[in-house]
């Protein structure tokens, strides 16, 4: 999933602490401090003909590793759904030789950190480690990627786990709603495939379903992987060899079509006895290639940054103290491009927040924003955008995601280039285009009155 | 804080395998941080944590005050007011304050807890000394109108409503906290109870700002590309304006008095996913307790539960009784501490069988403690968990700030390290005997109804054309 420029929640409970978003921020020219220097990226082909992107950093004794391969969610067969995250899951559970435990234990004694994840059209995994304990920790992720065990004890242990987190959330009007949102909006399409799965789909995944989704996905070809930290160029690419180099060429993924959200003309509830109503809304967006993209970035900050003035916020949170916290975020992989967004509040007054969701989207797309708005969103986006590279991680988490969505190493500058270059009448026009709530898709669970 | 619901979440939905850095001596040295501190005239606390990596800074105000000192009767006012803070002052409008933070290209936030008020900024290094005046004019200038504080109200009510009252297992974390603290403030919700919250006024909030938001009570943190040669001036220019409150009190709440009988709270709810086993006991915390002990209770929490090494994963987990088992150790608190142990078990495990589980990995625990084995690789995964905080700028601001205003000292925090390597495998039994004592502790389950008796509600799906 690629959230562009999503702003974290400005959260103020003590129970949401843990999401608050650490960043740095740097106002100016980034080709001017010493540390955008520091995070100039180098395109690197290994000797065995893969590509990565290193960004040396030798400053700390750390070394983080990125990548993803194509595929996730949208690639599991039908009434298999949860494929691709199970695999992630039970990459973990025990590799070539190493058992589950023997394999959990080298890694708590090594200290490295791996993790691996689906989205819908991709499965992630991370690597970070000290620079001394590189190497046995390498060694580690070439066996997880190359030689998973999916033994039958971790498989029902992880279906076990996976199902009881499926139940927990069951209840959940956020969850409900934000499932129901793309079950709808992409209705017969396979993006609509819940990437969690289903209680039934997950208790029909065997063992040979995984093993053989693991070899169709986990390919050189649809693999992008990006290292930052203590490394030279040459240990680089002779550990990315070493790792990724074992797998095979291509992989055997099912070509999906790029696909537009379907409008509901009116919102589509799920029934739940809770007492407040949680909706998901959403219209189709910009893939990042457009050049209108940027102007999109800072009409999305203006409605849905989540500041205490965009829009949304200030219509439905400041002026009418109706929800704790409504933002929108602008999605993009290489299946669809959203603009997607999300609030709760009593289900008395769902029909009044919906209406001035609606309100504000209209009005937006009829004005556009004021100069004022449009200059401080601006500032913002260009002086932020270091905000997402602070430690190595979250370097190699930034720079994979501006390579997954198209842009190149020079995505620092580029991307600044971009943002300086847009107009106020470029941001009317994407207003106009974009916010057309005819257009839009809305979900709802709880027990909502839907009259305003 | 996170609460011990957050970290439930944490445990049911993340299924990440948590598995912490292993470095040696030097590695562990390289990340710490040299940190100065000073107190200006009017008695605000300063600390400077120097991190040249990047011209950026990160800047904290915590107050020595949270939900803990919440009157009687307005449970929820510090964390109201944190709200408000971000509205009207004498010198700026309403939202003026993010507003400015925002167009710096920075990002700003606050949280409380039942200890401490914090409010935070990180900005590029030039605006530092903006973001000081701003913060320093909110800690003696705020105006409270009436409207935005009836609105605001409205947005708390519905912060509680969204991240307590719709998850069942947040529900019964609230009542076991009432349980475990029959008389400290810890028992109730720093969000508040909902009849309370709905009655709090700008009166209220007033009396709270004017009795704890002095330079006195706080404690302020620069972190970042800066030195305590720039810290010091600027201070003096901002915070140093503002006057002390000279009548502000030792910090002083209502004491839980020993614990005589153990507790139980049973919660069925129809939109309960799973049958969920915790458990609460009172334990010591960094502040209040004596040193060392919370290093030997980390090390017991994390040998018992701490990850998917642990001994609770390996009985419970890999032998096929629940899907989720681990503990948790909240000790960066003033008063006492809390040991959590949560268990889901599989469909076909009831809750008693759960349950005399955890007792047995905990019998065991006390009679026979934990081997030398199992001990060096916790210390080494504590350790390693410290250099990776240490890389994090805001997470490193933290852990002073919040010390600090806890009453700790920084040679006090620098010092954990090599208390935890201290520890013994006896020092690990001992707390846990002293400890994990069934009359100081709250056993909560949270359970669907019998479906003989429910009415099939949350069950339907309508779709609206």
């Amino acid at each position: 999933v690629t959230f562009v420029d999503t702003r974290s929640v400005r959260a103020t409970s003590a129970l949401r602490w843990a999401y608050v978003a650490a960043g740095l921020a740097l106002i100016g020219l980034m080709s001017e401090t010493p540390r955008a220097q520091a995070l100039t990226v180098q395109e690197i082909t290994t000797q065995r003909g893969i590509k990565a992107w290193l960004v040396e950093e030798h400053s700390v004794p750390l070394i983080s590793i990125r990548f993803a391969f194509a595929g996730g969610a949208a690639q599991d067969e039908a009434g298999k759904e949860g494929q691709s995250s199970t695999i992630a899951d039970l990459l973990l559970e025990g590799a070539g030789e190493l058992s589950a435990a023997t394999l959990k234990e080298r890694l708590s004694r090594l200290g490295v950190r791996i993790s691996t994840s689906s989205t819908r059209d991709a499965i992630y995994g991370g690597l970070e480690t000290l620079t001394t304990r590189f190497e046995p920790s390498a060694d580690l992720l070439r066996q997880i990627l190359m030689a998973p065990r999916f033994d039958a004890d971790a498989v029902e242990r992880v279906r076990s786990q996976r199902l009881t987190d499926l139940a927990l959330a069951a209840n959940d009007p956020r969850r409900l709603a934000a499932d129901r949102w793309y079950a709808e909006a992409f209705k017969g399409h396979p993006y609509s495939r819940p990437v969690d799965g289903t209680q039934e789909s997950l208790a029909r995944l065997t063992a040979a379903d995984l093993k053989a989704q693991h070899s169709r996905l986990f390919a050189r070809d649809g693999l992008k992987i990006v290292i930052v930290g203590d490394i030279t160029k040459a240990a680089a690419g002779a550990a990315i060899d070493s790792i990724f180099g074992g797998l095979p060429e291509n992989a055997q993924a099912t070509r999906i079509e790029r696909v537009e959200p379907r409008r509901l003309s009116s919102p589509v509830v799920v029934e739940k006895d809770q007492p407040l109503a949680a909706a998901t809304f959403g219209l189709p967006s910009l893939p990042s290639s457009h050049a209108d993209f940027p102007a999109l970035q800072v009409l999305n900050h203006i409605i849905g940054s989540g500041d205490f003035d965009s829009r949304l916020m200030a219509e439905v949170r400041v002026k009418r103290g109706l929800a704790y916290s409504i933002q929108t975020g602008l999605l993009d992989d290489s299946i669809a491009s959203l603009l997607l967004g999300g609030f709760s509040t009593k289900n008395e007054t769902m029909g009044a927040a919906l209406a001035t969701v609606r309100d504000v989207l209209e009005t937006t797309a009829r004005n556009g924003p004021t100069m004022a708005e449009f200059e401080n969103a601006k500032r913002y986006l260009l002086g932020s955008l270091l905000l997402d590279f602070d430690t190595n991680a979250r370097v190699a988490a930034s720079f994979l995601q501006a390579w997954i969505r198209g842009d190149g190493p020079n995505y620092l500058l580029d991307r600044n280039r971009r943002i300086a270059a847009v107009t106020l009448d470029d941001v009317k026009r994407v207003a106009s285009t974009v916010l057309v709530v005819d257009n839009l898709a809305v979900t709802v669970a709880g027990k909502p009155k839907l009259a305003p | 804080v996170q609460s011990a619901f957050a970290r439930c979440v944490r445990y049911c939905l993340a299924g990440a395998l948590g598995v912490g850095l292993a470095v040696v001596g030097g590695d562990a040295a390289h990340a710490e941080p040299r940190v100065s501190t000073f107190k200006l005239p009017n008695g605000m606390d300063v600390i400077v944590v120097p991190d040249h990596r990047v011209p950026v800074v990160t800047h904290m105000v915590w107050y020595r005050a949270g939900a803990g000192e919440d009157p009687w009767g307005t449970s929820g006012i510090a964390h109201f007011l944190e709200h408000l803070m971000f509205k009207s002052t004498s010198k700026l409008k309403s939202g003026e304050f993010s507003r400015t933070i925002t167009r710096l290209g920075g990002r700003d936030n606050a949280q409380t807890t039942h200890d401490t008020t914090a409010y935070f900024q990180r900005v590029a290094k030039e605006n530092l000394r903006t973001v000081m005046a701003l913060e320093a004019d909110r800690m003696v200038g705020l105006k409270l109108i009436e409207e935005e504080v009836r609105t605001e109200r409205d947005v708390i009510l519905e912060e509680r409503r969204s991240s307590v009252d719709v998850i069942p297992l947040s529900i019964l974390n609230e009542q076991m906290l009432a349980a475990l603290y029959q008389n400290h403030p810890y028992g109730r919700p720093a969000l508040g109870w909902a009849p309370e919250m709905a009655k709090l006024t700008r009166a209220d909030a007033g009396t709270f700002y004017r009795r704890y938001y002095a330079p006195n009570n706080a404690v302020l943190v620069v972190a970042g590309d800066v030195t305590v040669e720039e810290v010091r001036p600027l201070a003096l220019a901002t915070y140093g304006r503002n006057k002390a409150v000279p009548a502000l009190q030792a910090r002083s709440r209502p004491q839980e008095p020993p614990s005589v009988a153990e507790r139980r709270v049973q919660l069925q709810d129809a939109r309960a996913g799973a049958n969920v086993l915790l458990r609460y006991y009172h334990a010591p915390s960094y502040a209040s307790a004596k040193a060392g002990d919370p290093e030997r209770v980390e090390l017991l929490a994390y040998i018992v539960g701490g990850d998917d090494t642990s001994r609770m994963y390996a009985r419970l987990v890999t032998g096929g009784i629940a899907s989720t088992a681990g503990t948790d150790y909240t000790a960066n608190t003033l008063d006492s501490g809390r040991l959590s142990f949560v268990i889901i078990p599989v469909d076909g495990v009831t809750l008693a069988k759960a349950e005399s589980e955890l007792d047995a990995i905990l019998a065991e625990v006390r009679e026979t403690g934990v081997t030398q084995e199992e001990l060096e690789r916790a210390k080494l995964v504590l350790e390693a968990r410290r250099v990776f905080e240490s890389d994090n700028q805001m997470t490193l601001a933290r852990r002073y700030g919040e010390g600090v205003a806890l009453g700790r000292s920084v040679a006090d925090l620098d010092a954990q390290p090599a208390r935890i390597q201290a520890v013994t495998v006896e020092d690990v039994q001992r707390v846990a005997r002293e400890h994990l004592k069934k009359q100081s502790s709250v056993t909560g389950t949270v359970t669907p109804p019998p479906a003989n008796t429910t009415a099939p509600k949350s069950s339907a799906e309508v779709a609206k054309p």
